[in-house]
């Protein structure tokens, strides 16, 4: 098809967490439509919690996502804990640290080496890469192990956490198993390096498309926010949790099933990219030195350096953990179980997770039951800037073929890394003999 | 970490899709041996690679449409069943198969993988297995017992 006609209808777009599809129409030159849309049938997480106790809300709204369970559990937690005036010891937060740092590392890793880098290299997916490049997919195979183990040692399980709950820990790691983690989290950096080199090498792939939009993420005074943090934003503000409806105003679009979210611009971006540009001075230096080794330089308004910015947030995870594992064996495991005592309130809590801010919100009666929830996720405050990168896109692009322009959407929408649902699927199989 | 791994997998909320699910739980119950690592691995995509180097065994129990009967039961290697190659595929899409494939390309000491294969009736969205399928979960704590102890050729049955 010519530049100057363009009809894209790209549904259910490969390498995202869920259900998207693509629809350019340009006539003659001229363009009819672009549109991100969001064909998920809604989940009503927010309905299902309410009539529940204050001590399971968390473990039925970690089911909100199999890629960020920790977050949601954190996120939840803390909301639970500012609705009832709940407070937790510093070994807590620190654990909780460590809990977000395996997050983040489970997520990024598996976007970067399982769903990023095919784009890069000109495959379809990660199979093909395991014949043209082995020892990067198991690296990255390597890389993504390590973080799971650390989810599985500090949570209690590598997806759906059982020991985050409201006032602390169901159950601590002894000072043994955090030594040992520790030491497993040594060997990662040559992994680190070699994944590195390859995204450096590949970089010049990367569209070159900027537009300047709004950052939003946590930001706090001691240290890279990512378990706590104020509101903040490249457009300047900076406002505690509990404000933060006048930071999402959450609104309806025709065309899709998620909610979009705006504050000072018609959209805004939330995630790695977002909090590089806010907080890259509090990154680790070696996460510093290979952001400006991979060409990555706050601010940045490419989205497609997104990706970038998350291996950055890989190399700053690794060092972060074991400074706070350092810090626990030091001071010692306490045995500390939460006392918990109902009462009513109502609360927000936030957590950065892989794609951005995440808040949930609840209020409970004296019972300690649920009676209201909303929780705002990151990929819905992603998606009116998603929309509004491809409108200012396609018109800088639309002169080449259409299946590059159909890939460079594609991989505008992978670099947001969005996070839509999950499905099932069974094994069919026909013998050779 | 123990020499054998029993590994189950697939999705619990969708009825005989999630067989692999339900026999790690009885498993669990009526397995007799301390040398099995028994584990319910959800849906796991390329995370099942981390679950398999350093064992001597390893067996995977998944709701397979082999064109049996429901709750037949096939036991077989990965090698043993055609391959479609798709590259085009997303991590949910991702297959066993192709994940142990991977596995295999990339260099990894993959242990011997019997995949232990039960027909579905039905696969819609409820916890409960189809009356078939539940029946067939009652052989199985037996069979791999008989599996690790006595060999494999005796019982394989295709």
């Amino acid at each position: 098809m010519s530049a100057s006609n363009l009809n894209i209808n790209l549904h259910y777009i490969t390498r995202v967490e869920g259900h998207g599809n693509i629809v350019v129409d340009a006539k003659d030159g001229k363009l009819e439509k672009i549109q991100w849309q969001v064909p998920e049938a809604p989940r009503f997480f927010e309905a299902m919690v309410i009539g529940q106790k204050w001590d399971v809300v968390h473990h039925i709204t970690s089911r909100i996502c199999g890629i960020c369970s920790i977050g949601h559990t954190l996120a939840s937690v803390k909301a639970t804990e500012a609705a009832m005036g709940i407070k937790v010891s510093e070994q807590t937060l620190d654990l909780r640290r460590l809990a977000i740092h395996a997050e983040n590392l489970q997520s990024h890793v598996l976007h970067i080496g399982y769903l990023a880098l095919p784009d890069l290299l000109g495959v379809g997916s990660v199979i093909p890469l395991a014949s043209s490049h082995p020892e990067e997919v198991k690296t990255v195979v390597r890389l993504h192990r390590l973080a799971n183990e650390m989810s599985d040692l500090v949570c209690g399980r590598t997806t759906h956490p059982q020991r985050l709950i409201p006032g602390g820990f169901a159950k601590l790691p002894t000072e043994d198993q955090l030594e040992n983690l520790k030491k497993r989290l040594l060997t990662a950096g040559p992994d680190i390096v070699t994944v590195g080199k390859l995204v450096k090498a590949l970089a010049p792939n990367l569209p070159s498309f900027t537009r300047e939009t709004e950052y939003v993420g946590l930001t706090c005074d001691t240290e890279y926010a990512l378990y706590d943090g104020d509101l903040a934003s490249t457009d300047g503000g900076r406002e505690p949790t509990k404000n933060y409806l006048s930071w999402t105003n959450e609104y309806l679009v025709p065309h899709s099933t998620a909610k979009y979210t705006k504050r000072k611009r018609e959209s805004l971006m939330v995630g790695a990219l977002a909090r590089f540009n806010l907080n890259h001075k509090q990154l680790t230096n070696n996460a510093q030195a290979l952001a400006k080794d991979l060409g990555l330089v706050a601010p940045c308004y490419n989205p497609y350096m997104n990706t970038v910015a998350q291996l950055v947030e890989v190399a700053h995870g690794f060092e972060d953990a074991i400074k706070i594992i350092d810090k626990l064996v030091k001071n010692g495991i306490k045995s500390e179980l939460p006392d918990v005592k109902p009462r009513a309130g109502q609360g927000a809590g936030s957590v950065e997770v892989p794609r951005g801010i995440l808040i949930h919100d609840y209020t409970y009666d004296s019972n300690g039951i649920c009676t209201k929830a909303n929780c705002i996720i990151p990929t819905n405050q992603n998606h009116a800037n998603i929309q509004l990168d491809m409108e200012a896109l396609v018109p800088q692009i639309m002169a080449k073929p259409q299946k590059e322009v159909e890939l460079a959407l594609e991989m505008l929408v992978r670099a947001y890394d969005p996070c839509i649902s999950c499905s099932t699927h069974y094994l069919k199989v026909e013998f050779k003999k | 970490m123990k020499p054998i791994a029993i590994i189950g997998v697939g999705n619990s909320l969708m009825g005989d899709e999630g067989v692999g699910i339900h026999a790690t739980k009885s498993l669990r119950k009526e397995l007799k041996r301390d040398d099995c690592d028994i584990i319910d691995a959800g849906v796991p995509s390329m995370a099942l690679l981390h679950m398999l180097e350093g064992r001597r065994l390893v067996f995977i129990i998944d709701c397979v449409d082999f064109g049996g009967s429901p709750g037949e039961m096939e036991i077989f290697h990965p090698e043993e069943v055609k391959q479609e190659e798709n590259s085009e595929i997303s991590l949910h899409a991702t297959d066993l198969l192709t994940t142990l494939d991977v596995g295999k390309k990339i260099g990894m000491e993959l242990p011997p993988i019997w995949i232990i294969g039960i027909q579905p009736d039905r696969i819609e969205q409820t916890m409960e297995l189809s009356e078939e399928v539940e029946g067939a979960l009652a052989d199985l704590p037996e069979l791999i017992e008989n599996f690790i102890s006595t060999g494999t050729e005796s019982i394989v049955n295709h």
